[in-house]
């Protein structure tokens, strides 16, 4: 069975730091205290609070446990998400470089189709692993934009121009970039 | 052999430490690049704007944008974090499990 261990590094509340010579004590959640000098650390546990780390550690032990926070890295869902990312971006790569008479909605209305077919297998396959709750906004997040870009781009009455592209290509980077980024911190 | 609490929870702090202070650059720069994005995102936008070759109705719809870009960060950033405490969390229990093993009579 693997039970979810939140250790030390998440205590979820503050603990209180007391410097042994004359530097101020305070309070600071504990992740932050990891990075504090360790001048500050020592009396920072007390007895009881020893007793129930160790008696969960204990517990830890002997049921298999692993402390996951995380899904465990994918290589071929990063993959993936690569290679959507790059024919997302490749749309409005083609359509900077064509002419304005060629930058109707419906000359690229299959591309579309494909790229949210893939975003939407891509969210699909989030949605099936475990600790996705960080994972699942930020690929909502990805859906809207792609979807409101697209609607942008068939409703427009005229042709795109080449500013609206530019913009549309920056935020289309920038949109694919925090999940490739999260998933990569997985390795 | 006898099994010493404080010395085994010092060897666990000190493992978190060590991994946390490893991480800490991936974070560093996760942070920066979604910072660096944002600014050159902001200077295309406006400079656009001002130049006229975007509407005020195109430019209000990508300031709207901006809130869900942000969000992604955030959670972005967020996922990261969680990672390196989860990779200090196993050094930890690593330490841990060692001193246990060592202090157990064979």
């Amino acid at each position: 069975m693997l039970i979810q261990f939140i250790p030390i590094a998440i205590y979820p509340l503050p603990i209180t730091f007391h410097h042994p010579h004359s530097l101020p004590s305070f309070s600071v959640f504990s992740p932050i205290a990891l990075l504090l000098p360790p001048a500050y650390l020592p009396r920072s546990y007390s007895t009881t609070m020893k007793r129930i780390i160790l008696v969960l550690l204990f517990g830890c032990l002997f049921s298999s446990c692993s402390v996951t926070l995380v899904p465990e890295y994918n290589a071929s869902l990063y993959q993936k998400i690569v290679t959507t990312a790059a024919r997302n971006d490749r749309i409005y790569i083609d359509l900077l470089q064509a002419d304005t008479t060629h930058r109707a909605f419906s000359q690229y209305a299959k591309r579309y189709a494909g790229i949210e077919t893939s975003i939407q297998s891509i969210y699909l396959q989030y949605q099936a692993r475990a600790n996705n709750s960080a994972f699942l906004p930020i690929l909502e997040n990805i859906q809207t934009l792609f979807l409101k870009f697209k609607t942008e781009h068939k409703q427009h009455t005229s042709a795109l121009t080449q500013a609206e592209i530019k913009v549309y290509q920056t935020y289309t980077r920038d949109y694919w970039k925090p999940l490739l980024i999260a998933e990569n911190a997985l390795r | 052999m006898q099994f010493d609490v404080n010395e085994t929870l010092a060897g666990m702090m000190g493992a978190m430490q060590k991994q946390f202070s490893k991480d800490w650059p991936l974070i560093k720069s996760a942070a920066h690049q979604f910072l660096q994005a944002r600014i050159l995102r902001l200077a295309l936008l406006a400079e656009l704007r001002l130049t006229g070759q975007l509407s005020s109705a195109f430019f209000a719809e990508r300031m709207k944008d901006e809130q869900l870009l942000l969000q992604s960060e955030l959670h972005a950033i967020t996922i990261v974090t969680l990672a390196a405490a989860q990779r200090a969390a196993r050094a930890a229990l690593q330490v841990f499990t060692r001193a246990v093993n060592k202090a157990l009579p064979i």
